[in-house]
């Protein structure tokens, strides 16, 4: 054997036993999902082949496509909102100033608090009745508002998700910010630039490939986001926040049809592959 | 490549190459010392025989020197720590007596569900489940894995476990669980805003309460009278619904087929049209469309409300506060009558109960343990009902007599037992009933009436469309 070939097959045994576990976690529950996607299969009962009914009863279901929306909604909404705070937030403390560090640190506390102590936090924050945040409304502008009402509830978790969410653009942009020579803004200075066109022709394409993937990545999560939504609202009122991943529990857990919910995980693929390929990309690049 | 970096290329791929052959080595020799240990282990101990007192004539065969029998269980955590305590002093004290191992998992009960049923699909349930979903695992004979239990039920004494409750379990003549202590949705009543108001007695009918409501509605506008969960979580909007939908008339299901749904029926429709009235006359708390399970507990809690329909967790938790002007006020009653008499208790979608499942390897251990557990009705009562201020309906008569000594405002709760049902007027479990109460049907028909504002006949009619689908995918017709 040549000796690239011996140094390949070296390699390949050390890796083997990693992928043997990352197929075991990842591509065989994959391929199951796919599998089980094709058959009725009640908990406790044998699976019955039933070809693409599952796909044909999803793909004509109303309340499948209201949860796409919610999602997408709350989606875009909450990532071009924590994007825009992240920024803000990241050029502020980009600046050289007393208690910059201690900001700095302050920042990640809501990310560090487990998700469903911020659910519980929050649902109290809302009460109509008891909440601080009522209580103050009351007390400055003598009104209230139902914040988990039909109107309101989609409003009060994407301000989860946004307060949950910022310090990780916070952090991301500032580590992009400091990548950014400081000679290109002196050099700017001394043409005149305005802070505005410095931002613009500076800040931001330097920091283009960090926005990008950011918020390629925090979309992939929030889209696919459950557990402080269902926390809050369990999906409503009514399906007014009932995310793709509430109604996909709803649904299994009610009907208790493992292959009409893997149906539903598999009908959400297209929406998430073409982010998932844009990041593989460019990672490669 | 330099010579010193080839060298130590050399000597980077010898030590591999000694490392696997290590591993190998290593490897091999584990499994030759396995086998060898196999081949030369001592051959296990005949069994010895224990009759025991389960009245049949099988008899249970245990080891006594080698592995002990043993029994896993799934119980959730209680609302009442007395529960839990109870359940697990009396498992114990039997697990000594027989000479059983006994292993206790305790979950949420939402946790609690979904372990059961990854279980169940591993091929690896628990013996016993407290509580299963008996819905799931014993209505559909295709998908049956619980075990029958009339023998237990005859041991521990048919004739003094109310048949209303027995029928939660009940499926096909046989009963595939010991319902514990269904949750008995009483209304939780403040006599001393009704007696201000000139209600020395309980309202008799929901009109009259409603009369009552309005009249300490204009006397403290700052509290919403009437503490009804109009939620769409799949929680405590399910039995406020029923309770008060039973009571106009209203039927969930009459048999297992498309033909056993009633919704799209008058008693609906006069159900929600006297939701919509108090809602209009803001007798009901305007957050109420969005409260999930601890909604109405805190409305009632916080004075906002007068009367809620929740089970007598709210009563247990006054007592934990020590909040004794509360308790005085509190009186915990069966509801009101609806236009045409009927007075009835919706206990929600699960009954609670104990069950075995039939893949278990002890399943007449099994048996005599909840044997056990439950013919000390004395010890039941203490626990279950009086320690949790009857959070649980008490299943048996004999039990409910003995609560009623204990004073007047147990006589009251204790006259609800009767009226507790499950799927009425079936009264058996129900996979369609189950799916349409987790997925919060009953309230989403409130959204559509008050916040899209469309007809209560048009709403109804809708959600009577969604809830058929289900029925006729659930029964087949």
């Amino acid at each position: 054997m040549k000796l690239q070939q011996k140094n390949d097959l070296y390699g390949f045994l050390l890796v083997f036993p990693s992928f043997i576990i990352l197929g075991l976690i990842f591509f065989y529950p994959l391929f199951y999902t796919l599998f089980l996607s094709f058959y009725e299969k009640l908990a406790g009962g044998e699976a019955k082949y039933i070809g693409l009914q599952n796909f044909v009863k999803i793909l004509t279901s109303k309340s499948f496509y209201n949860s796409i929306i919610v999602s997408t909604m709350y989606t875009v909404i909450g990532v071009l909102g924590k994007l825009l705070i992240g920024l803000s937030f990241a050029l502020f403390l980009n600046e050289e100033f007393k208690g910059r560090r201690f900001l700095r640190g302050i920042i990640i506390f809501p990310w560090v608090i487990p998700v469903f102590a911020t659910a519980m936090i929050w649902y109290w924050l809302f009460d109509l009745q008891l909440g601080p945040i009522n209580i103050i409304l009351d007390y400055l502008f003598k009104t209230r508002i139902q914040w988990i009402s039909p109107d309101y509830a989609l409003l009060s978790i994407i301000i989860v998700q946004l307060w949950k969410g910022i310090p990780f653009f916070t952090v991301c942009l500032l580590a992009g910010l400091q990548s950014i020579p400081k000679e290109l803004y002196d050099a700017a200075e001394v043409d005149g630039a305005s802070s505005w066109k410095k931002f613009l022709y500076i800040t931001l394409p330097g920091l283009k490939y960090i926005i990008a993937s950011t918020s390629l990545i925090s979309g992939i999560w929030t889209f696919s986001e459950f557990t402080a939504p269902y926390m809050l609202t369990r999906g409503g009122p009514g399906d007014k926040t009932e995310l793709i991943a509430i109604h996909i529990y709803k649904e299994t857990f009610s009907r208790y049809d493992f292959g009409y919910s893997s149906a539903m995980v598999i009908c959400l693929l297209p929406f998430l592959l073409p982010f998932i390929l844009y990041i593989l990309r460019s990672m490669g690049r | 490549m330099s010579e010193e970096k080839k060298e130590e290329k050399m000597d980077r791929r010898k030590y591999i190459k000694y490392v696997g052959a290590g591993a190998v080595v290593a490897a091999a020799a584990a499994a030759i010392g396995y086998g060898v240990s196999e081949l030369t282990k001592p051959p296990p101990p005949k069994p010895t025989t224990i009759v025991t007192t389960v009245p049949t004539t099988k008899v249970i065969t245990t080891a006594t020197t080698a592995k002990k029998p043993k029994l896993t269980i799934l119980e959730r955590t209680w609302f009442a720590d007395a529960i839990g305590r109870w359940f697990e002093a009396k498992v114990y004290e039997w697990a000594q007596k027989r000479g059983v191992e006994v292993e206790i998992s305790t979950l949420p009960v939402a946790d609690l569900n979904k372990k059961q049923i990854a279980l169940v699909e591993a091929g690896t349930p628990p013996d016993i489940a407290f509580p299963a979903l008996v819905g799931m695992f014993a209505e559909d004979p295709k998908t049956r894995v619980l075990e029958p239990l009339d023998d237990v039920i005859n041991e521990i004494g048919r004739d003094d476990i109310f048949e209303n409750i027995l029928k939660m379990c009940s499926v096909d003549g046989k009963v595939y669980g010991l319902p514990v202590g269904p949750d008995n949705n009483i209304l939780h009543y403040r006599k001393d805003l009704f007696e201000e108001v000139g209600y020395k007695q309980p309202p008799d009918t929901w009109d009259e309460m409603y009369e009552a409501m309005k009249k300490i509605k204009e006397k403290h506008p700052s509290i919403y009278p009437f503490g009804l969960c109009m939620g769409s979580g799949g929680e405590d909007d399910i039995y406020n619904f029923e309770t008060l939908w039973w009571c106009f008339g209203g039927k969930s299901i009459t048999e297992r087929s498309s033909k056993g749904l009633h919704f799209n029926e008058q008693a609906t429709i006069d159900t929600y049209n006297y939701v919509l009235k108090c809602w209009n006359d803001n007798l009901i708390p305007p957050d109420a469309l969005t409260w999930l399970g601890p909604g109405n507990n805190n409305a009632y809690l916080s004075g906002k409300s007068a009367v809620v329909i929740n089970a007598p967790s709210i009563y247990y938790q006054i007592m934990q506060q020590q909040n004794f002007d509360l308790a005085k006020a509190t009186l915990c009653i069966p509801p009101p009558k609806g236009p045409k008499g009927d007075r009835l208790i919706s206990c929600g979608i699960f009954a609670e109960p104990i069950a075995i499942f039939k893949e278990s390897e002890n399943v007449d251990l099994a048996k005599d343990l909840i044997i056990h557990v439950f013919k000390d009705k004395d010890a039941y009562m203490k626990a279950c009902v009086l320690a949790s201020y009857g959070f649980m309906a008490p299943i048996f008569k004999s039990v409910v007599e003995n609560v009623k000594k204990q004073g007047p405002w147990w006589e009251m709760l204790m006259d609800a037992i009767p009226l507790v049902w499950f799927n009425y007027p079936l009264g058996e479990p129900s996979r369609a009933m189950e799916e349409i109460g987790v997925k919060g049907m009953y309230g989403r028909v409130y959204s559509r009436i008050i916040v899209d504002k469309i007809p209560v006949e048009q709403a109804v009619k809708e959600a009577h469309e969604q809830m058929l689908e289900i029925f006729r995918r659930v029964y087949g017709s």
